[in-house]
This record gives structure tokens, sequence and C-alpha cells, in this order.
């Protein structure tokens, strides 16, 4: 299959979050069974993906702009139970449908394999990157409905939390990549000091708790810069991507 | 007087205006990195005294950010330590107190600080002591580490993709022989992308040489770094103590009181 005809698969997965988000107060039992339908369709286009340049390029997989609404409608599912006993089902979707959206004005095409970026360390640094920014994301979104609508209860807390906790996971995956392929786990670069940046501001969200005075409104607004933070970092990568070569075309 | 000094020293509200600042610095500092000249981006290669003297010293206003850098993480080293210490006193009479498993959880925190502590004092090593060469690679290419190591370039294998076409002739893998001599004695060891060789405190890197990762111009790299030996296993200690203080304490929020 062309990366083209694999596309299709995700304008299917598109039309089942977008699909789930317009119908999610309306009629949310049957989001139960159109979302989960999206997340399927999502895994299969990125399969299709890794699989369209005629050998397996796992990193098809896990590029950021296509995974996120996955591991967003994955999240969705993980906090469904807990939310449904506030009864506050809507939740993610709406997320999940606009990082959807914005995935239509990235790259295409593939990025072609290196030397360097064959093992599984840079797979593992990709993957629980975006799902700590996804957890992210998420948080500030929970954190937002807490700050106007007063609801979500303090989800957002707990999603922070695993997120950074990702996010430290990915440093190490990525500090191993970094020392086995540039020898040395740290660089003085752009890119490593916009991550470092990302995981000191939410290592200090962490010790807010302890912090007498900072109330879960003030909380909720650190995660909201938070996101802002990494949303920004994210989109400069994208367009720092724009000028590598790419395959599949 | 000296109570209240200590209260500041230790307590969580200096760690989180340092963190903010550290932040904000790391901030500032990507930029430079991103369009300040290349002079700052040689201290991936130099130790950190000697970048200062050769461009550190001529690029001041693009390294400032470096030295504000350092200054917070010193802050932040002694605002760990003494909160590590402070934390301990409150903590250790309260062992046999309460049920092991329960103790641990609320020594858990602590121990990751000290982790930290140690994986922050790892990367100051390497700023400061880690050592670089490079050359191109040539078959019988010599390149000398030190008075006593040398290492001589035997044989190179380039592996390049040959289907699908939309890859044909990138770059899959590539190897190389080298002839390691330490104090008269030799052997043949090869490295390879992404598996390097380690030998006599050097590790050995393959690298690409020039912008084109496909031209198949490889480049040995020679590094010598300590502090690299406590950063990983320190940071992956931190990630499986993380993992078990967030799925005891139900996501941080059962242990709210312990503060």
């Amino acid at each position: 299959m062309k990366l083209h005809q694999v596309f299709f698969i995700y304008y299917a997965a598109g039309a089942c979050y977008i699909a789930s988000a317009a119908t999610s107060r309306s009629k949310a039992a049957l989001v139960r069974f159109i979302l989960p339908a999206g997340i399927l369709l999502n895994i299969l286009f990125l399969a299709g993906r890794a699989f369209s340049a005629g050998i397996f390029l796992p990193l098809a997989i896990v590029e950021e702009p296509y995974i996120l609404p996955l591991c967003l409608a994955v999240l969705h599912e993980l906090t469904r139970r807990k939310l449904s006993e506030d009864n506050h089902a809507p939740a993610l979707i709406p997320l999940v449908a606009l990082f959807w959206c914005a995935s239509l004005f990235c790259q295409r095409w593939i990025l072609p394999p290196s030397a360097k970026s064959d093992t599984l360390f840079c797979f593992l640094f990709f993957l629980t990157e975006t799902a700590a920014h996804a957890c992210f994301f998420a948080a500030a979104w929970f954190a937002a409905r807490h700050i106007w609508r007063d609801d979500a209860g303090k989800l957002y807390h707990s999603i922070a939390v695993w997120g950074f906790v990702l996010f430290s996971a990915s440093q190490i995956s990525g500090a191993i990549w970094c020392y086995l392929g540039w020898s040395a786990p740290f660089m003085w670069s752009n890119r490593h000091l916009q991550t470092a940046a990302v995981w000191v501001l939410y290592a200090n969200y962490i010790h807010l708790r302890f912090i007498e005075g900072w109330s879960h409104r003030k909380k909720a607004w650190l995660l909201m810069a938070g996101a802002t933070i990494v949303l920004t970092f994210a989109i400069w990568g994208l367009l720092v991507e724009l000028t590598m070569h790419r395959v599949g075309g | 007087m000296m109570k209240k000094f200590w209260k500041i020293l230790a307590g969580v509200e200096s760690t989180f205006w340092l963190l903010m600042l550290i932040m904000s610095n790391l901030i500032v500092g990507s930029f430079y990195m991103k369009y300040s000249p290349k002079a700052l981006f040689t201290l991936n290669h130099l130790p950190f005294p000697e970048w200062m003297r050769t461009f550190g010293a001529s690029n001041l206003g693009d390294s400032w950010w470096l030295w504000t850098l350092g200054l917070l993480m010193a802050l932040l080293a002694v605002n760990t330590a003494a909160c590590v210490i402070d934390r301990l006193l409150t903590l250790l009479p309260q062992y046999g107190k309460t049920s092991l498993p329960a103790f641990s959880l609320k020594l858990t925190p602590t121990v990751v600080h000290i982790f930290f502590f140690i994986a922050v004092g790892g990367h100051m090593l390497s700023t400061l002591t880690a050592t670089y060469s490079s050359m191109p690679i040539e078959q019988g290419a010599i390149m000398d580490l030190d008075q006593t190591h040398r290492c001589r370039v035997d044989t190179i294998e380039r592996d390049f993709y040959t289907s699908p076409a939309a890859i044909n002739g990138f770059l899959k893998q590539a190897r190389v022989t080298l002839t390691l001599e330490c104090a008269g004695n030799q052997e043949s060891r090869s490295a390879q992308f992404l598996k390097p060789l380690f030998w006599g405190g050097y590790t050995l890197h393959l690298d690409s040489a020039g912008k084109d990762r496909n031209s198949g111009n490889l480049l040995l790299v020679a590094r010598r770094d300590i502090g690299v030996r406590l950063i990983i296993p320190c940071f992956i200690i931190n990630v499986l103590l993380l993992l078990f203080y967030y799925t005891m304490s139900n996501g941080g929020f059962r242990s709210n009181s312990e503060s």
C-alpha cells in the first residue's frame, strides 16, 4: 500500500474522532463505540505508514503529529471511568479531534532511516516523549476546565504527575541513544536545552504540593503555561523538521 | 537567626524559585544555542575550563547564560543537600515506628533527591573534565588518544540500502576494525554506529562526517567521560523510584500529609 493510500485510514480515524467530539454530549453511548474504532484505525494507519516505504521503518510510527491524537484518545479511555463518575463524559475528545485536525498541516512523508537512529532507545524516546506530551496537554485541558467550569476534579494533577514520569523515562532513553550515537548523554544544543527546561518546569510542578499558598487554581494556571511552552517547542521542532529530507511522496 | 537561614536554605519555596530561574535560563540558553555563533557548540567538544580560555572569554556576550546557569545549579545543589538532610533528620527517628512499606514510601522522595544530586554531579564532572577528540576515518589513519593509547584504522566496511528505491543509497551501517595499542600491547576490535567500543577508559564511537549522513564519510570519536557513569544509572534508578512512589501513593495524592 502506498503512503497516500494509507492516509485514507487516517482520515477514517479522524472522522471517528470528530464524530465522537460532535456527539459526545448527545449520544455518549455511541461514542463508546466510535472512539475505540478511531483508536484502532489510528493504530492501523501508523502500522501501514511504517510499512509503506517497502521496509519496516519503526520511527514512522512515533512521529508526534500522528501518534499524539492516538495517545490522547487512549488517555481519554483510561480516564473515562473516573470522569463518568463525575458525569463529564466529553472530557478529552475535543482535544483529540483538535490535534488530529492540526496533524493535517504537518509533513505527511516519512523520515528516511539512518544508521544513527536504528536503535530501540530512539523509538522509546519518541514514544515516551509523545505520551508525556499527551499527558501534559491533557493535564492543561483538565486544568482549564477546572478553572473555568469548576469540573474535572483534580484529575489534572495525576495526569501531570504521570506525564512527568513518562517524560523522565523519555529523557533516559534519549540520553542512552545520544550517548551511543553522539558519545555524550547530553549535548549543548537548542533541542536538549528546551527539553531540559520542560523537565525542570514539571519537576517544579510536582514540588508545589509541599508549598503553602499554592491553591489548585494557581497550579492549574501553571499547568496551562507549561503546556503552552511544550506546544511552542513542539511546533518549533516540526518547523525545523520541514527542512529534512523525506521519502514516500 | 540560624534556624531561619536553615529554613530558607532547605525550604521548598527556595527550590521553587531556583527551578523557575533555571527553567528560564535554559530557555534563554536554547535561543543562544540556536542563533549564536558556532563557538557555543564547541562546548560539546572541550572541557569547560579549556572552552572558557579559547572561546568563552572572547564570546562573553553569548555565553553569560552559562555562568548564571552554573550559579543557579550550584545553589540548587546546596538547596537539595540541605533539604535532604532536613528530611532525613525528620524521617529517621520514625524508623521502626511505622510499617516498613509506609516508611519506604516516605523515604522514596529523599532517595530520589540523593540520586538526582549525584546525577547533577555527574553532569558537572562531564562538563569540567570530559575529553573529546575526533578524526576522519581513512584506512591506515592513526589517532593518538594520549601518551599511551593509540588506535589505527585497519578496515572500513560501509553498508548501504539497495532497496526499496526510495531509500536506495542511504547509509545503513558501517563498521571499522581498529588496532588498539597500549603500553606495547595490541588488540584488534571493531566499532559500529550505535555500538561504541570501550577501551582503556575511552569510548570510541563511529559518527558521520559532514552534513550529508549518507555520503559514507565517517568520523572516529574518542571520548573520556567519567560523569556518564553517574548520570545514566542515577536517572534510571530515579525513574524506577518515581514509578514506585507514584504507583504506591496514587499519583502523589495519598501522601500529601507527609509534607
